[in-house]
């Protein structure tokens, strides 16, 4: 053991004064002349590892590299200083006015124009202050990823464009963005599956009503727990209200008109009506009604928007990938590693999405 | 080590000639310490660059603590090459002989006669002990001193001497043995 340690020691030491200190072999063995016969193979192992390991990058791989860092460096710094400048420190009315004019200006020749320009052009900035405009003035999440989608559309768009063109730093910029906004996406998606409840996405093929048992879990508080003080709420709705009622759901089967009707859309449960009449209530209850007709509706124009989102991704996830595709075969040699990282990132990023979309689907089954 | 924690203050204030220094001066460690662990050139240089994208990403949080900037940077590295093999064992693997065809030479010879060394090398690294391998890599492909590398690992200077020994025994068998 201690032998072991000492010939370990040994063997570092020669190592040290042949990597490092430029000696040979030989002058490291004249030191050791007992051991050389065991060190002798054994540092000529590690020389000749290191001769193998003798390997270096290539140098415009180096290059493209260093460059993409640090353009990418400085893409997080601006953006982080643009939002710092236009929406940080400014007060509300500030930034609404300047979303406003915006707005204005969105109507103007110019803005227009930028529309359709691509990343190579002088109006392109006002494209994207245009986008990141109607990003920040759309308010909910799921507006904003349907968004991102038609903006990774774009970007599929341009990097083509630019690839045919032959212009590798656009192609390599735009790439980024793409990346971003697909990752924005996944954020925004993934808010989503912490709260289900908020932005589910609806399955493809409608559901069975739950059972009218499972309804008296979720129907609204003054439809259940009958209290004696409070006899009116339990009252049953007038023949005219009655008639505004969905007709109470069997297990299993759907609901005509509203194959997506959830839980909370408060369906009124058999039970209640045959509890403690009281006149006084049935204005309050035909109210209740109207809200819950007023809210399935939303909920139905919600769960439609989201099987749209779910569509347009579907197709993405298989257009932009072949759109990218079809631009590598056609593309100068100089291009072609930029566009295979833009299919790669286009890849991956679609994959997860659609993963956390199915996931979320299941657990929105699950809660069914 | 006084001028590397003035570059490292510099890199942080994100000076892009600080960052290029630092980059220049371990691109090609780091790229080799990849390429003995996981065997594939081209891949080992897109690793590599998401080596330092993350690393001055971050930089703002680093703190020297004596070790060398190259230190974290392996660190870095490991995680990588942690995540990769995970990434690797999910889909289906791929025979070394292919992942190993290298990049561009000018020699065609030459190359061929590397890439069957660097084959063999990292076939026989991949039989030793996980430390083994570490030591492996982190010596002579990254080219860190024994103390560098003991600090990076947790242990002591004697324990690294003697994992590096044990390691140069197996390679060599295994080398000779093919």
């Amino acid at each position: 053991m201690e032998n072991n340690r000492e010939f370990a020691n040994i063997f570092d030491e020669c190592l040290e004064r042949i990597l490092t200190g430029g000696e040979t072999v030989e002058e490291c063995l004249t030191s050791y002349p007992e051991h050389a016969s065991e060190l002798e193979p054994l540092l000529q192992t590690v020389l000749n590892a290191k001769q193998v390991l003798d390997i270096t990058p290539r140098l415009e791989f180096k290059e493209r590299a260093r460059y993409q860092i640090l353009a990418e460096l400085r893409d997080i710094e601006e953006r982080k200083q643009r939002r710092f400048s236009l929406f940080g420190w400014q007060p509300r009315w500030a930034t609404a006015a300047i979303a406003i004019l915006v707005l204005l200006v969105a109507s103007s020749s110019t803005v227009t124009a930028a529309g359709n320009s691509m990343p190579d052009q002088l109006l392109y900035p006002v494209k994207l202050a245009t986008e990141e405009t109607r990003l920040a003035l759309t308010p909910s999440a799921l507006g904003k990823v349907e968004y991102y989608a038609e903006l990774v559309d774009r970007r599929v768009n341009e990097i083509v464009s630019m690839a045919n063109k032959g212009k590798l730093e656009q192609v390599e910029k735009t790439t980024r963005r793409m990346n971003n906004q697909l990752m924005a996406m996944e954020i925004l998606v993934g808010i989503e599956e912490i709260a289900p409840e908020v932005l589910t996405i609806p399955p493809a093929v409608p559901e069975a009503a739950p059972a009218p048992d499972e309804l008296v879990e979720e129907a609204p508080a003054v439809l259940v727990a009958p209290e004696e003080s409070k006899p009116e709420l339990m009252a049953p709705p007038p023949p005219e209200a009655a008639a505004q009622l969905p007709p109470p759901a069997r297990a299993g089967e759907p609901q005509k008109g509203k194959p997506e009707i959830t839980a909370s859309a408060r369906p009124v449960p058999e039970k209640a009506p045959a509890l403690a009449p009281a006149p006084a209530a049935i204005p309050a209850l035909v109210d209740e009604v109207e809200e819950d007709r007023e809210k399935a509706e939303e909920e139905d124009e919600e769960l439609s928007k989201r099987a749209k989102l779910r569509g347009i991704l579907t197709r993405n996830a298989v257009k932009h990938p072949e759109a990218l595709q079809a631009a590598l075969q056609e593309a100068p040699e100089p291009i072609r590693q930029a566009l295979r990282n833009a299919l790669e990132t286009s890849n991956i990023e679609y994959e997860k999405l659609l993963q956390l979309l199915e996931a979320m689907e299941d657990e929105a089954e699950d809660e069914d | 080590m006084q001028d590397e924690e003035s570059l490292v203050l510099r890199a942080k204030e994100r000076d892009e000639a600080a960052l290029t220094q630092l980059y220049e001066e371990n691109f090609d460690k780091i790229y080799r310490y990849i390429v003995l662990k996981i065997g594939d050139r081209t891949e080992a240089e897109d690793m590599t660059q998401q080596v330092f994208l993350k690393a001055f990403k971050s930089i703002s949080g680093y703190r020297s603590k004596g070790s060398p900037f190259s230190s974290w940077l392996f660190r870095i590295a490991h995680n990588q090459v942690v995540d990769h093999w995970r990434k690797k064992s999910k889909r289906a693997t791929v025979p070394l002989e292919e992942t190993l065809v290298g990049s561009s030479n000018s020699n065609p010879g030459s190359d061929v006669e590397r890439k069957m060394d660097i084959e063999n090398l990292v076939a026989a690294t991949k039989r030793l002990t996980g430390l083994q391998q570490e030591v492996v890599s982190l010596r002579f492909a990254g080219g860190l001193s024994v103390a560098q590398v003991a600090r990076l690992m947790g242990k002591s200077e004697g324990a690294i001497k003697a994992l590096q020994h044990s390691a140069i025994v197996s390679l060599r068998k295994m080398l000779a043995t093919g």
